[in-house]
C-alpha cells in the first residue's frame, strides 16, 4: 500500500497487485479459481462424457430444469445414479459430493461425522443431508456469478450513462429538437413497450421486429440530427441526476424485497437485474463524476481542435478511461450485491431455497440452532469473500488517489 | 415523490394475485363488489397506455379519469386513511403504533453510540496515529466492516444464548419482563445488548473512516497550525478545530438512516424477534398483506426524502460557502 504516486493502470495495476498485496493477491485467486472450478471439485455428474457413442457435458447441466434432461437423464432419475451408469468414456469431478444429492438419513452430521454407509463429510452436512463442503463451493460460486453478474450490468449501463450525460453536458447540453425528439420517443418505446413485452402474452415475432426497427431508427435520427441547427436546451445530465434523486430517496432494501416478489421463483439472474437497476444510480454517479473531472483535461480541447467528431472523443477517449477509475466503485458494489444476495437468501425472501447459495445455506441452518458447522463455514466464507473484495476496492482506489467507500445500499 | 409513490404502488399491483387479494378484501369491507365487477377492474392510473407493436387488446392512449387506483389510494392516504391489515383487520395505524417504540428503542440508541464511538475512534486514530495499538484497530474495523450483519448476529447467539455454549444473555424478545422497550431499557438492557452491537460493529468501521479522513484532510491546512500555536492542547485543538470540518459526512450518513428509525432494520429484528417495524415489514411481505406494506413503503422514501432535506439545510448552516454555489 504505497502512496497516492503509484498509479495502477491498465495490465500494470495486476503486477503492481501482485507485488504490493501479495497476500490479497493470493486470496482473490484462491476465491475465483474456488468459484470457477466448482464443477470441476466437486459434483456427483461427469464433466464430459461419452454415452453410447454421443457425447455430453452433465456437470452444466442444471438440476433445475428438468425439461432439458438429456438421454442418459432419463436414465439416472436420482442425480446420485450417475455412478452406476456405464459410460464408454467419462471426466469426473475431483470429489463426488454435490449439494443437490439428498440424502435425508444423513441430515445434520457434524463435521468429520460418517453417515450410515461409512462415507466421511468433511464440514457435516446439512438440511436433507446436502454435504456441507460441496454446498459452500457451490454457494460461492453462486454468489460470485450473481455478485460479478450485476455489478457487470450496472457497471456498463451506468458507466455509460453517467459519462455520456456529462460529455453531453460539456458540450453546453444543447442537441437539434429533432434529436430530443427522437430520445424522448425512443425512451417511450424502450420503457412503455418494454413493459408491454413483459406483461402480454401473445408477443408476435413481427410485432417486435417492428418495435426494434423503431427503436433502431428513432437512434439512427438522433444521432443524425444531434448537431443540426434549430438547437433546445436538452440536458441529458439533468435528466440522469433527476433519475439518480428519485432512485436515491428509495429505500433500496425494501424496493428489492418487493421486486423479488414480483417473479415467481426468482433465479440468479433475475436477482442479478434487480440488484443492477438498484445499483445503477450509484454507478451513474461515479462514471458522471469521473467523466466531468477528466473532461476538462486539455488533450479533449486538443482533439477537438484537431475536428474530431464527438463520437470519436466520447468512444475513444473518454470511455475508455472511465472503466479504470470505475473499478473500485464496482469492486464495493460486487461486494455489497454478494453481502445483500446472502441477507435476502437468509431471510428465505431471496434465492429460490432449492438453490444452493451461501445464504440459502445459513437459512437452513435457523430451523436447527445447534448445527454450528452450517452457520460458521458458510459465513466465514461469505465473510472472505466480501473482506477481499473491499481490500481489492481499498487499495485501487488508495493506488489511484481517488476516496469512495460505501455509499451503496444499505444491507441494514 | 409522487413518481416513486407510484413506483411502489406499480411494483405492488405487479405482484402475481396481490390486485385479487386488495380487491376481494375492499369488496367484502364496503359492498363494492357489484361497481367492481360491471366496470372490470380499477386501473392503475390516470390513464393507461396499449402497445403500439404488440397486441395488448386496448387503445393506444385511454383516460381512465379518477377512477384510478392511484387516485383512491392518494386521496385515502390525504385523509389519513390508511386502510387496514389484510391479515387480521386491524388498522394499519395501530399496528405502526405498535411496532414503532421497539424499532425507535434499538435504532435511536444504536445511531447515538455509533456517532459517539466512530469520533472517539477516529480522534484517537489521528492522535495515535503510527501506534501498533491504533493499526490493529484499523486491521480490525476494516475487517468487521465486512462481516455479514445476520452473521455477526447469528454467532454471536451461537455464543452468548447457547445452552451448550455460554447461556448469559435472552436470544430474543420472548419472555421479556417487560412489553414496554423503553422500560425494558431500564429494567433489563440485557435484551437490547446483542441486537444493539449486531447493529453498531459493521457500520463502525465506515463512519470512523469518514470522521478521520476528513480529520486528516484538514491537517494539512495552513489554519490548523494557526490552531496549534495557540498553544492548545493537541485533542483540545482536534475537538474544537477540526472535527466541525469533518462533521459533513457525518450529517449526510445521518440523512441515509433517518429512514432506519421508521423502516427498522428488518434482518437484526427477525433474527432476534423484536417486534419492531423491520420484523413487521418482513412478515407483511411473507403473508402478502399489502396494505401493511404500501404504508411501510410510502413511510419509508417519505422519511429518505426528508432526510435529505434535513441533512441540505443543516450542511447549509453548517458551511456557509454551499450557499454561493446554489
Amino acid at each position: 500500500m504505497d502512496g497516492p504516486e503509484v498509479k495502477a493502470n491498465g495490465v500494470n495495476a495486476y503486477s503492481l497487485l501482485r507485488k504490493q498485496r501479495a497476500g490479497l493477491f493470493l486470496s482473490l485467486h484462491l476465491l475465483m479459481g474456488l468459484a470457477v472450478l466448482a464443477i470441476w471439485i466437486t459434483g456427483s455428474k461427469p464433466l464430459l462424457c461419452k454415452y453410447q457413442g454421443e457425447w455430453h457435458v452433465p456437470a452444466l447441466h442444471d438440476q433445475a430444469r428438468s425439461g432439458t434432461r438429456l438421454a442418459f437423464d432419463l436414465v439416472a432419475t436420482a442425480d446420485s445414479d450417475y455412478r452406476n451408469l456405464t459410460f464408454d468414456l467419462a471426466v469426473w469431478p475431483l470429489f463426488g459430493r454435490d449439494p443437490h444429492v439428498l440424502k435425508p438419513e444423513a441430515s445434520w452430521l457434524r463435521p468429520l461425522e460418517k453417515d450410515p454407509s461409512g462415507n466421511i463429510y468433511w464440514l457435516g452436512s446439512y438440511e436433507l443431508g446436502r454435504d456441507l463442503f460441496a454446498a459452500c463451493i457451490y454457494g460461492l460460486r453462486r454468489s460470485a456469478l450473481l455478485g460479478l453478474l450485476a455489478m457487470g450490468i450496472a457497471g456498463v449501463f451506468g458507466g455509460i450513462v453517467g459519462s455520456f450525460a456529462a460529455f453531453q453536458s460539456h458540450r453546453h447540453g444543447r442537441i437539434s429538437w429533432m434529436s430530443a425528439a427522437a430520445v424522448g420517443a425512443m425512451l417511450w418505446v424502450v420503457l412503455a413497450e418494454g413493459l408491454h413485452l413483459t406483461q402480454s402474452k401473445n408477443v408476435s415475432w413481427a410485432g417486435l421486429a417492428r418495435m426494434v426497427a423503431v427503436v433502431l431508427s428513432l437512434a439512427w435520427l438522433a444521432v443524425k440530427t444531434w448537431d443540426r441547427r434549430p438547437k433546445i436546451h436538452f440536458s441529458l445530465d439533468r435528466l440522469s441526476l433527476a433519475y439518480v434523486e428519485i432512485m436515491k430517496s428509495i429505500p433500496g432494501l425494501l424496493l428489492l424485497l418487493l421486486l423479488v416478489q414480483m417473479v415467481p421463483d426468482a433465479g440468479t439472474v433475475d436477482i442479478a437485474l434487480m440488484v443492477a437497476f438498484l445499483y445503477s444510480p450509484v454507478v451513474i454517479k461515479y462514471s458522471r463524476s469521473f467523466a466531468t473531472r477528466r473532461l476538462p483535461e486539455p488533450h479533449i480541447d486538443a482533439l477537438q481542435a484537431l475536428g474530431a467528431s464527438p463520437a470519436r472523443i466520447y468512444f475513444r477517449h473518454l470511455l475508455p478511461r472511465i472503466w479504470p477509475d470505475l473499478i473500485p466503485v464496482l469492486a464495493f458494489g460486487v461486494a455489497q450485491v454478494v453481502l445483500l444476495e446472502a441477507s435476502l437468501s437468509f431471510l428465505g425472501l431471496g434465492l429460490d431455497l432449492d438453490t444452493v447459495s451461501l445464504g440459502t445455506i445459513m437459512h437452513a441452518a435457523r430451523s436447527n440452532p445447534a448445527a454450528w458447522w452450517a452457520i460458521v463455514f458458510p459465513g466465514a466464507l461469505l465473510f472472505w469473500l466480501v473482506y477481499s473484495l473491499n481490500a481489492l476496492g481499498d487499495w485501487f482506489s488508495q493506488s489511484r488517489s481517488l476516496s469512495h467507500r460505501g455509499g451503496g445500499l444499505k444491507t441494514r | 415523490m409522487g413518481a416513486i409513490l407510484w413506483l411502489g404502488l406499480w411494483v405492488i399491483r405487479q405482484i402475481p394475485g396481490s390486485y385479487e387479494e386488495i380487491a376481494t378484501w375492499d369488496a367484502d369491507l364496503e359492498q363494492t363488489a357489484d361497481a367492481s365487477r360491471e366496470e372490470g377492474p380499477v386501473p392503475g392510473f390516470y390513464w393507461s397506455t396499449g402497445s403500439l407493436f404488440l397486441n395488448s387488446g386496448g387503445p393506444f392512449l385511454q383516460w381512465n379519469g379518477t377512477r384510478n387506483a392511484f387516485h383512491q389510494w392518494a386521496c385515502r392516504y390525504a385523509a389519513m386513511d390508511f386502510g387496514h391489515s389484510l391479515v387480521d383487520g386491524l388498522p394499519v395505524k395501530e399496528k405502526f403504533r405498535r411496532a414503532l417504540p421497539w424499532s425507535m428503542a434499538l435504532q435511536l440508541p444504536a445511531i447515538v453510540l455509533l456517532l459517539l464511538l466512530s469520533v472517539w475512534l477516529a480522534l484517537e486514530a489521528v492522535m495515535r496515529s503510527g501506534s501498533w495499538t491504533m493499526a490493529m484497530a484499523d486491521r480490525a474495523l476494516t475487517g468487521l466492516y465486512a462481516v455479514p450483519g445476520f452473521w455477526l448476529a447469528t454467532l454471536l447467539l451461537l455464543i452468548f444464548a447457547n445452552p451448550e455454549c455460554i447461556q448469559v444473555l435472552p436470544t430474543g424478545m420472548q419472555g421479556a419482563p417487560s412489553a414496554n422497550p423503553y422500560r425494558l431499557w431500564w429494567v433489563a438492557p440485557k435484551y437490547f445488548l446483542l441486537p444493539l452491537l449486531c447493529l453498531v460493529l459493521p457500520s463502525l468501521a465506515y463512519l470512523q473512516r469518514l470522521v478521520r479522513n476528513g480529520l486528516l484532510e484538514h491537517l494539512e491546512k495552513p489554519h490548523w497550525k494557526r490552531a496549534l500555536s495557540t498553544g492548545l492542547p493537541l485533542r483540545k485543538a482536534l475537538l474544537v478545530e477540526a472535527l466541525p470540518a469533518a462533521l459533513p459526512p457525518l450529517v449526510t450518513w445521518m440523512a441515509g438512516v433517518l429512514p432506519a428509525l421508521v423502516s427498522g432494520s428488518v434482518i437484526i429484528e427477525q433474527i432476534f424477534s423484536i417486534p419492531g417495524l423491520g420484523r413487521l415489514l418482513y412478515q407483511s411481505i411473507a403473508v402478502r398483506d399489502w396494505p401493511m406494506v404500501q404504508f411501510l413503503f410510502f413511510l419509508g422514501s417519505a422519511f429518505t426524502v426528508l432526510g435529505f432535506m434535513v441533512s441540505d439545510l443543516l450542511l447549509r448552516w453548517m458551511d456557509p460557502r454551499l450557499k454561493q454555489t446554489v
